[in-house]
Parts: structure tokens; C-alpha cells; sequence
């Protein structure tokens, strides 16, 4: 039931809700596929005269796709793609190849244990089950409504998006169709036998598989969750914090996906590829000879971020313009740390108002700030984005160029929260879609115009560290810098391989100070937990799974001490000798 | 020289007709008194340059008399030629509100150096009766108010100044000019004085006496007192033996007020606030207490028989409910007039967080929620410092029906500021909580009310709903302060007997006073060298505990 993701990204960065209209009379107009059947589990087994029936159903190439998410297309009625639960999936990513080996043969693209690593080791796994905890009781009871089975709920913390009915299946949690995508389409063509040669878009289009090996997608399903969306229902109020949802914790897309564990290999790590199969993954996913596609995630995931932040602000904004007297300020659209914290003095909070700015005009550094007592949007979203904004460009010319336009967008976003606390939501609205389309045309052109290779990854790992000294972050920006750098530092050591084994040949200078900035924050290291290449280490597919207790109360507990503890000024110490080591 | 006083005002020109010239200046209105002399006019741009140097040589002389009569002359010499150069040459003024005229205000004022001769209030500090110290204790017996101008100097003020006005940290700004804050921190709310020490005195004897010019010689003679009630109306000096009358003058800067006559607005808004001003919580008999004496207390006690410590309470609680609506009344008159262009430190804005309690906004966040407010999850909660006391005084001593007492209108449209200020429906609503307020005023001032009455009345207000009560620090503080008022009172009455029991009931409150302070470390003490405004380990729990045990006494028949 889901629409396509092309339409959605169509509403995303132009905001026209006419468009939205026009994607919803299309799903409207056609009529249900139905739910998973019994014949789906008989199908399980390759059909040879399938394969060439889907070779024949082959469409072009699309390669004119990313034309096509620009200008929308005449409407064309689309498939509806609906939720079928994992119970299918496990089938064959769950206990390793070993099992479905004796029917397939050695599968060397996909590991097979997807499942079962997010079963086990995946909070998403646990997305739902959260709701039933003591925190989820008081939230029900402070709230009013059941947040076991309430779609504000669910759509985060299940599959059940908004204007869409429930699925049949959503206790659990945010589980492998969340990310991609409704399975009715792909669930049975996906296991024949060429299938994975189609592109990335028809697999989108046509079957509903969305293109997760592209970090701008893959980012987006992240986002619209850790950040929100208001077209998929997914925005968290200030309501459900004040009745006890966690904060949420800025998200840094590459480094919580490598905290996942990834269930997933990057081209680096699949080792058991035959020379051809690479070449043909190599072309179908567009992969640049020579990038590292951890940290090209990092400098991607990083506008994007800001861009589903601000989008959120924009249609929230927008939201309540169209309401006579509707309901602004949504607190929640605010940096949640300009209210809430201790009242100190001296203050950081303060010298971050005088020190390198000069508010309502332009400064040195280029960013204007506004009046003290004006809450802004969260700062976190921009902790990257000089440094990513930067590498857009092809020349330093360029990248000059965009730096400049970037804070004429931003500066005139500040400004509409200049004039009154929390803004008017009519002036807000087109200045945040303005800034929000501007990023999306910035990420594209760093998606498919730059190559992000060692030496430009060295670049922007240094980059950071300077930016973070030239202005005093808030405690979540600097978990931002510190994730991204860790990422950038571990995949330039691995050069784009496998993890396994990269904190011993790290630089030790970059690695110390990399640990002592983890433990200031109170941010985990992301563990290295790989599945194995070879199919022999793999684990045995009869063992039962592994369910260790979660720690999230504890955790969250100490991020939030952490937060508090917070000194700017040791964060940018600590961040000279980082540049430093990394320079070496 | 009357024309010295704005000088600074090379802002905009509001309208200009035939008799007068209007400018808008932080705030006030006035018009000028032109004169027609079109010859030995400097160029604009050359005015302007002088006139910045006469103002650093102000800030340089400030403190020295003598230099300072002669910055003083440069800057009114300097501008007359800015007027002359700025202003087309009209005839004499039409008096209207708000208009400074000459000889009006500032000239009215004598220095508190005129009150410090040792025959008058300048006398040694242990001189009997206790006025005759009144300007030594002031001056040298650690009353905060002689420092009140001096404060504006300090690295706080001029970093307040330069985030207002958004400047940088290194710009050179002088808060000690801005009639804004003159306006509470000095005796007159302008630089551009003849007398410095009007400023150089801070909040001096007449900022709360009144401007003394037309009293000064009457007020030391004997006949002085013969003249009876009306000595004040007539001469301007202000009747500060009544409470009600003391307190409404605290309260015209330790809660606002709007701009009259002799002062611009008074107001520390949220704006403020967070550019680094402290918050502004009174409380009257607790700052009464507080502040050196420097009057016969002996005296005024038996002058008024009924008033004891309670009363007195009650009468600060009902004067500053009042000046807190007043200054809100004003904050949304003031805000149709704000645009973008308003200088920072005149304009109001909407919604106006300071009018709601600091903390439930101001607290780190913890992984377990502190119980929810009164209004819902999330909700800004308004009035929890000024407002909760008095209304539940006026319930307790039915000052008005019940209907009217238990209206909460007001309370339902300051909660949602998200909504559009709607300012004639606000305006209604903060005029029927006035009239609630003047009834009780009126009762707590009434010696036909009588103590036991009154304090039988604040022990009410104080343990009715404890959980409501105790749910946010506001609610904790004003109900300790309120207990410590009914405890100096009864402490007043025998000093030297104090029972065990009391001992032990005194010893409590002090407890709590030590669990209310700010900074008290424990588990959510940030880094241990910041101090901490806010009440970061306030747990409503205990001080719900507290109230019960401090409640035992008054359950006894």
C-alpha cells in the first residue's frame, strides 16, 4: 500500500501537496493486491521456467531515473505494495546459506543471516515490544490512547503508515519491510534466479524493493523515522515527549547502521564474488572506482539529514498555517536543549551568542544568529553539512560558491525566527522547503557528480575537525562530528573492506583520541560484528538464537548525564588533537 | 539644558507638525522645543561624531564630579547642535501624555547626597531613632540598592547589552546609558544629567521616596508633620508607612511596569532573561527582611497596631499579583506596536516566556519524567510564582463569589500561547482577575480583618492541595516564604520563648530551605565550578513530605 517511493520523494523536496493528491488518487484507484498466500510458501523453490519469463519481462534500462524524480511523469496507475510480515524472509535470511544451499547452490552476493542478526542482535527488532514496557504504560496513561495499537505509534514503531490500513502483521517491530519495502510484489519474483540483475530502479518501481545500497535512499528510510515525516504520519510532539518518549538522539545514519550490527556487506566486503558478478553489482549500483562507500554514506546521509529535518519543519509549519489559529509553536520542532537545561552561570549557552557571530548581519564565518530567549530548530542536523555542502562542489570555486549559498538559505530561515519566539508558521513554511529543495539538488549532485575516495575522505575528516573548532556545538552536534569522524577513521584504515580487526591497525593517535571523545560523550563504539564471508564460519543454522537484555533505559540514562556534564570547551581541545593526529 | 536630557535620540522621527517635534526613544514619547537659529549649524555627520565623544567622556566622568559638570557641558553643548541640525526650526510645545517638559524630571531630583548630613539621615549607624542612620545604612550597611548602578559596568551587564543588540563580544557598549535599564538601576532614567550622582547613586533615597526637590527643605521641619496626609499629594514625597503603599513601590521594578511619567517601561522580559539578566522573583515581607533598616521599626509598629508579619504578607502578595497583571496588560498592548525594527530592549513579544515558571521549561532532561504539570503534558504552566498565593487568599477569605474565585479563564488562555494572542479577550480576562485582587487588598488592609483571621487564611493557602502545590519549585518557594512570615511573627510576639516542639518545627522549615536552594549537589550537579540557577535536584516528593510534617502544628485545635 505503500507509494512508491518516487512519488514520495517528489513530495519531499517540492512540498507541493497537490502532487501528494495526485499519488494518493492513484493508489485510491487501484485496487489491492492481495495479503500472502499459502501458494507463496510453495514457491519457495526456484522455478527454471521462471527465469526466462523474467528476462523477457526486462524493461529498458531506466537510465534516465534520476530525471524522472525531478519533473513527475503523466499519471500512470501504480502497483500497491503491501506488508506480509518476516516469517517469509526468514525462510532463507535467517540461518545462513547452508540451508537453502542444497537447493541454489553457494549464494556469494548475500550472507542469508540478515534475519537472524536483527533478530538478535537489532533494537529494531524490539521496536514494538518497547510499547509494552512500563514506559510505555505511563506514556498510555498520560496520553489517553493505547500506544500498543495507535497509528502515531505505530508508524515508527511498526509498519502502519498514515491514510494506509494496518498491517496484518506489526508486532514486529520495525522488521525487514520497514526498510524495503512492502514484500508482495518482490517477496516471491526476488528469489529467481537473474532477478538481482535488474536495476535498482525497476526492482523499485516495479516490485516495490527500494534501493537501499543507495546511501541518499537508505538514508531517507532511516530518516523518516529518526527525524520524521509528517506525509507517513511519523512526527513524535512535544506531548509524547512530555509523557515520557525518550529524546531522540540526532542520528547519524552511517554510524547507528553500523551499530545495527549491519546485516548487510558493503561491495568491499563481499570477498566470495566472482570477478564478473562484481563488475555487473559495480555497474548496476553506479559505484565509483576507488570510493569508499561507508564514508561516501557519511558525507550523503549528512545533507540529507538536514534536509529531513528541515522538510519536517517546513510541512509541520505548513501544517499549521493552513489551520485557522492552529497550533504553533509544535515544540517538538525545536532544538529540545535551548528549554531544556539547567539555568548556569556562567554560561556556554551564551558565549555560543557572541562568539564568532554577529547576529542579524552577516559575520566573518557567514552564519547569523538570532536574538538570546528565541529557540531555534535543532543545531545537530547542520554539524556536517559545511564540511559535506564543500565537497559538492568540483572546484574550490565552486565549493566556495556553495558555502555561500547555503547560508543565504539558512540565514534567511534564522531570521523568520528572529521576529518572535518560536517564528510564524506562514513565514516559515516556504523559507524551510526553499532551504529543503536547495539540499536535495546539493546531495544529489555529491551522490552522482564527486568521487569519495581516500584522499578526499582524508579531506573531510579534517575538514570537520576544524569546523568543530571554529564554532562551540551543542553536546548532540558534537556526537554528530565524533560518530562521523569515527566512521571516516575506521573505513580509510580499512580502505573500504572489512571491518573486522580495525581497531588494532588504526593510527594508535587517531584511535586514543577517537575513545577518550566515545567515553566524554557516553557514546558506545559501534561494535565490528560481521557476518562471516566464508560460508564455513557461519553460525549453525540450528542453534537457537541468542537474546541478550537490553540495556536501553541505562543507556539512555547515561547519555542524558553525559548531555549534562557536557563542556564545549574540552570537546574542542579534544578536537585539535584529532585533526592533528589525523594530519600525521 | 532641559534639552540635553534625550540628546542621544538621533533616532527617528515620528511625525512632526507645526509646535512639535515627536521622537520615539526606548520606548518614550516626547516632544521637543525648538528654536528657529538657522546660523552656525555643523554639518550632521560631524554632530554625530562629536556627540560620541562627549558620550565616552560621560562614561570616563561618571564617577568624578568635578569632570563630569564638564562632559555634562559638552554633550548639552553638542546637542543643541544636533537638534539644531537635525530638527526644522518650530514654535513652543503642546503638552501631551508622556511628554517630557523642561525642568520636569530629572531637576525634580536632588541626589541622595542631599539627604547625608549628619544632622539629617547621615548620622553613625547605631544613632537612635534608626532614620538618622537611613543614608549611612544604605550607603555602607549592605544595601543592594546604593550598588544598583555600579552592577551595570560589570562584564554581565555589557555582555547582556551586546546579545541584545546582537553585537560582538568585543564591542564597546554602555549599558549605563540605556534608559532601559537606568530605569531600575539608577534614581532617574537618563544619562544626560546635569547631577551625575543620580545615576553614580544608584536606586538613591528618592527613587523610592520621591523626587525630593519640593520637599526637601519642608520635610526637616517641625511643621512638616502637622500638615497631615495630604503633606504627600501636595509635595510628591511618598507615604512609605503603609505597607501597601511601601510595596507598590518595590514592586515597580522588582516586578515592572509600565512606562509613566518619570521611567520608560520597566520590564525584564524572557528577552532579557536569556541575554543573562537573574529572574526576577519577589517577594515583599521576605525582601523587607532582607534589606538593611534604615527606619524606626519601633515606631511604625506602634503607629499601626493591627499590621504584624502575616498581614503584611498577605498585603505584598496582593500588591504584587496586581503589578504582575499590570505589567502583563501592558506586555500585550506593547506587542501590536513591536516590529522587527523595535530596538531590542523596548519592544514586546509574544508569546512572553517570562510570564510562565522558568523550571518546567529549564530543566535538563532526565530518563524518568517528573510528574505532569497542571495543565497536561508539555504545557507551559503561567503564573506559578505571583498568582497561585494571592487566589488561593482571596478564596480563603471569600473575597468574592465563588464563581468569580474559582474563574480560570485566565489561567486557560495564558497556557495555550501557541494560539494567537487574542488581546481584547486576554485584556478581559486580566481585568476580572484586578477586581478579585482590589478586594483583596482591600480586605487584608482593613484593620476590621484580624490577624487571626489573616493568618488563619494563609495557613490555608498554603496546605490546600500540597500536591499541586509542591509540583513545580515556585509553588515550594512561595509556600516556605509564606511559613517564614507566619513563623517571624510568632517569633516577634516572644522572642525568648521558644519551645522544643517549635525548635523542632523551625528546624524542619529550615531543612527545607537548605532542599529549595539552588546548586545543591547531587546526582544532577553538572560540573561542580558552575553555579547553578535553576533547581536542578528539586524533588516534588520531598518537599510534598516537608509540608506534610510542617502542617502537624496547625492541624491542633
Amino acid at each position: 500500500m505503500k507509494l512508491s517511493i518516487l512519488s514520495n520523494r517528489i513530495v519531499r523536496s517540492t512540498w507541493a501537496a497537490g502532487l501528494f493528491a495526485v499519488g494518493a488518487a492513484w493508489a485510491a484507484a487501484t485496487p489491492a493486491y492481495g495479503q500472502a498466500t499459502e501458494d507463496a510458501a510453495a514457491a519457495v523453490q526456484p522455478d527454471a521456467a521462471a527465469q526466462p519469463t523474467a528476462a523477457q519481462a526486462d524493461p529498458p534500462k531506466a537510465t534516465d531515473a534520476p530525471k524522472a524524480a525531478d519533473e513527475p511523469k503523466a499519471a500512470e496507475p501504480k502497483v500497491e505494495f503491501t506488508f506480509l510480515g518476516s516469517s517469509d524472509c526468514q525462510r532463507c535470511h535467517y540461518n545462513g546459506p547452508a540451508a537453502i544451499d542444497r537447493r541454489l547452490g553457494s549464494n556469494t552476493r548475500v550472507t542469508l543471516t540478515e534475519s537472524r542478526v536483527w533478530e538478535e542482535h537489532d533494537r529494531h527488532s524490539k521496536a514494538h515490544v518497547v510499547l509494552t514496557g512500563e514506559r510505555g504504560k505511563q506514556m498510555a496513561a498520560v496520553l489517553g490512547y493505547d500506544v500498543t495499537n495507535d497509528q502515531r505509534c505505530l508508524s515508527c514503531h511498526s509498519n502502519w503508515q498514515k491514510g494506509h490500513p494496518k498491517p496484518e502483521v506489526f508486532e514486529e517491530g520495525v522488521s525487514c519491510e520497514s526498510c524495503h519495502g512492502a514484500a508482495s510484489e518482490y517477496g516471491d519474483e526476488h528469489r529467481k534466479k537473474d532477478f538481482w540483475k535488474k536495476t535498482p530502479q525497476e526492482k523499485e518501481e516495479t516490485y516495490g524493493l527500494i534501493d537501499v545500497h543507495n546511501p541518499a535512499k537508505r538514508s531517507q528510510q532511516c530518516l523518516s523515522c529518526h527525524v520524521g515525516n509528517t506525509a507517513e504520519g511519523k512526527v513524535v510532539t512535544h506531548d509524547m515527549f512530555a509523557a515520557g518518549h525518550p529524546p531522540l538522539p540526532g542520528i547519524a545514519v552511517e554510524s547507528f547502521a553500523e551499530r545495527m550490527p549491519p546485516h548487510w556487506q558493503t561491495i568491499g566486503e563481499k570477498t566470495l564474488l566472482s570477478p564478473e558478478d562484481r563488475a555487473l553489482i559495480t555497474q548496476l549500483l553506479g559505484i565509483k572506482e576507488g570510493e569508499l562507500q561507508r564514508s561516501k554514506a557519511v558525507a550523503v546521509s549528512a545533507v540529507a539529514t538536514l534536509r529531513e529535518s528541515v522538510s519536517l519543519l517546513a510541512s509541520q509549519a505548513e501544517e499549521a498555517a493552513q489551520v485557522d489559529g492552529g497550533q504553533w509553536p509544535q515544540l517538538a520542532q525545536f532544538d529540545c536543549y535551548a528549554c531544556h537545561h539547567e539555568l548556569q552561570s556562567p554560561s556556554w549557552r551564551q558565549a555560543q551568542r557572541t562568539r564568532d557571530f554577529v547576529p542579524w548581519s552577516e559575520s566573518a564565518s557567514g552564519l547569523i544568529r538570532v536574538r538570546p530567549g528565541r529557540p531555534q530548530p535543532p543545531q545537530w542536523p547542520e554539524a556536517l553539512i559545511l564540511a559535506a555542502v564543500r565537497h559538492a562542489g568540483e572546484s574550490e570555486a565552486e565549493s566556495q560558491s556553495l558555502v555561500r549559498e547555503y547560508y543565504t538559505k539558512t540565514n534567511a530561515l534564522r531570521k523568520v525566527f528572529d521576529t518572535q519566539p518560536f517564528g510564524r508558521p506562514k513565514e516559515i513554511a516556504p523559507e524551510a522547503a526553499q532551504l529543503a529543495a536547495w539540499l536535495d539538488s546539493v546531495m544529489k549532485r555529491l551522490a552522482t557528480e564527486r568521487v569519495i575516495d581516500a584522499p578526499a575522505v582524508q579531506r573531510f575528516a579534517i575538514a570537520l575537525c576544524q569546523s568543530s573548532n571554529e564554532l562551540i556545538l551543542d553536546y548532540e552536534s558534537a556526537c554528530q562530528v565524533v560518530n562521523a569522524a569515527t566512521v571516516l577513521a575506521r573505513d580509510l584504515t580499512a580502505n573500504g573492506g572489512s571491518l573486522v580487526g580495525v581497531e588494532a591497525k588504526m593510527k594508535p593517535g587517531v584511535k586514543r583520541v577517537l575513545d577518550e571523545l566515545h567515553q566524554m560523550l557516553a557514546l558506545p563504539l559501534p561494535p565490528v560484528v560481521t557476518a562471516p564471508a566464508d560460508p564455513a564460519e557461519r553460525p549453525d543454522p540450528d542453534a537457537k538464537p541468542e537474546t541478550k537484555p537490553d540495556h536501553y533505559e541505562q543507556d539512555l540514562a547515561n547519555r542524558l548525564k553525559a548531555m549534562m556534564n557536557y563542556n564545549p570547551l574540552e570537546f574542542q581541545a579534544k578536537m585539535k588533537e584529532l585533526a592533528k593526529a589525523l594530519a600525521e | 539644558m532641559w534639552r540635553t536630557i534625550f540628546s542621544d535620540c538621533v533616532g527617528q522621527v515620528q511625525s512632526s507638525d507645526e509646535t512639535t517635534t515627536k521622537y520615539t526613544f526606548e520606548g518614550w514619547t516626547f516632544a521637543r522645543q525648538l528654536e528657529a537659529t538657522a546660523q552656525d549649524t555643523p554639518t550632521h555627520d560631524l554632530a554625530g561624531m562629536l556627540m560620541l565623544r562627549g558620550n565616552h567622556l560621560r562614561i570616563r566622568t561618571s564617577t568624578a564630579a568635578g569632570l563630569a559638570l564638564c562632559g555634562a557641558a559638552v554633550v548639552a553643548l553638542l546637542s543643541t547642535a544636533v537638534a539644531q541640525a537635525a530638527e526644522p526650526a518650530v514654535s513652543p510645545v503642546v503638552a501631551r501624555e508622556r511628554v517630557i517638559q523642561p525642568g520636569d524630571i530629572a531637576s525634580r531630583y536632588c541626589g541622595a547626597g542631599s539627604c547625608a548630613s549628619t544632622a539629617c539621615h547621615g548620622a553613625p549607624a547605631n544613632t537612635k531613632p534608626d532614620w538618622k542612620h537611613a543614608y549611612t545604612t544604605w550607603m555602607t550597611g549592605g544595601d543592594p540598592h546604593s550598588k544598583a548602578y555600579a552592577v551595570l559596568f560589570e562584564e554581565r551587564s555589557l555582555n547582556m547589552l551586546r546579545q541584545l543588540r546582537g553585537l560582538p563580544a568585543d564591542a564597546k557598549v554602555a549599558p549605563y546609558q540605556e534608559s532601559r535599564c537606568l530605569a531600575c538601576h539608577a534614581t532617574v532614567a537618563t544619562h544626560e544629567i546635569e547631577n551625575p550622582t543620580l545615576l553614580s547613586d544608584g536606586v538613591g533615597c528618592e527613587a523610592c521616596h520621591g523626587p525630593a526637590r519640593d520637599w526637601i527643605a519642608d520635610h526637616s521641619l517641625f511643621s512638616w508633620k502637622e500638615q497631615g496626609p495630604q503633606r504627600f499629594e501636595q509635595s510628591g514625597m511618598v507615604d512609605t508607612a503603609p505597607v501597601a503603599s511601601r510595596a507598590a513601590r518595590c514592586v515597580t521594578c522588582h516586578v515592572g511596569a509600565p512606562a509613566s511619567d518619570a521611567y520608560p517601561t520597566r520590564d525584564v522580559n524572557h528577552d532579557l532573561i536569556a541575554a543573562g539578566h537573574p529572574r526576577l522573583n519577589f517577594e515583599f515581607s521576605a525582601y523587607m527582611a532582607r534589606m538593611p533598616r534604615h527606619w524606626d521599626e519601633g515606631a511604625l509598629r506602634r503607629r499601626q497596631p493591627e499590621m504584624d508579619e502575616v498581614r503584611s504578607y498577605a498585603i505584598g502578595q496582593a500588591v504584587t499579583a496586581q503589578a504582575a497583571l499590570a505589567l502583563l496588560k501592558d506586555r500585550v498592548t506593547r506587542v501590536a506596536a513591536t516590529t522587527a525594527d523595535t530596538d531590542p530592549l523596548a519592544g514586546a513579544i509574544w508569546p512572553e516566556l517570562s510570564e510562565y515558571d522558568c523550571y518546567s521549561c529549564h530543566h535538563g532532561l532526565r530518563a524518568q519524567t517528573r510528574p505532569a504539570g497542571l495543565s497536561g503534558p508539555g504545557s507551559l504552566v503561567w503564573g506559578t510564582w505571583s498568582m497561585r498565593m494571592p487566589l488561593a487568599l482571596a478564596e480563603a477569605l471569600s473575597v468574592a463569589p465563588a464563581e468569580a474565585l474559582a474563574d480560570r479563564t485566565l489561567e486557560s488562555r495564558m497556557e495555550k500561547p501557541y494560539a494567537t494572542l487574542d488581546a481584547g479577550q486576554l485584556t478581559a480576562a486580566i481585568d476580572a482577575r484586578q477586581a478579585i485582587l482590589r478586594q483583596l487588598l482591600v480586605r487584608v488592609e482593613d484593620p476590621a480583618t484580624s490577624k487571626a483571621a489573616i493568618q488563619d487564611a494563609t495557613v490555608q493557602a498554603i496546605f490546600a492541595k500540597p500536591e499541586a502545590a509542591t509540583a513545580q519549585w515556585d509553588g515550594s518557594a512561595q509556600r516556605y516564604l509564606a511559613l517564614v512570615a507566619i513563623a517571624s511573627n510568632a517569633l516577634t510576639q516572644n522572642r525568648n520563648q521558644v519551645s522544643a516542639d517549635e525548635q523542632a518545627w523551625l528546624d524542619v522549615l529550615a531543612a527545607w530551605r537548605r532542599q529549595l536552594a539552588f546548586g545543591t549537589p547531587g546526582e544532577a550537579q553538572p560540573v561542580p565550578q558552575l553555579k547553578l540557577d535553576s533547581p536542578a535536584d528539586y524533588d516534588p516528593a520531598s518537599s510534598r513530605q516537608m509540608i506534610e510534617r510542617l502542617k502537624a502544628p496547625f492541624l491542633q485545635p
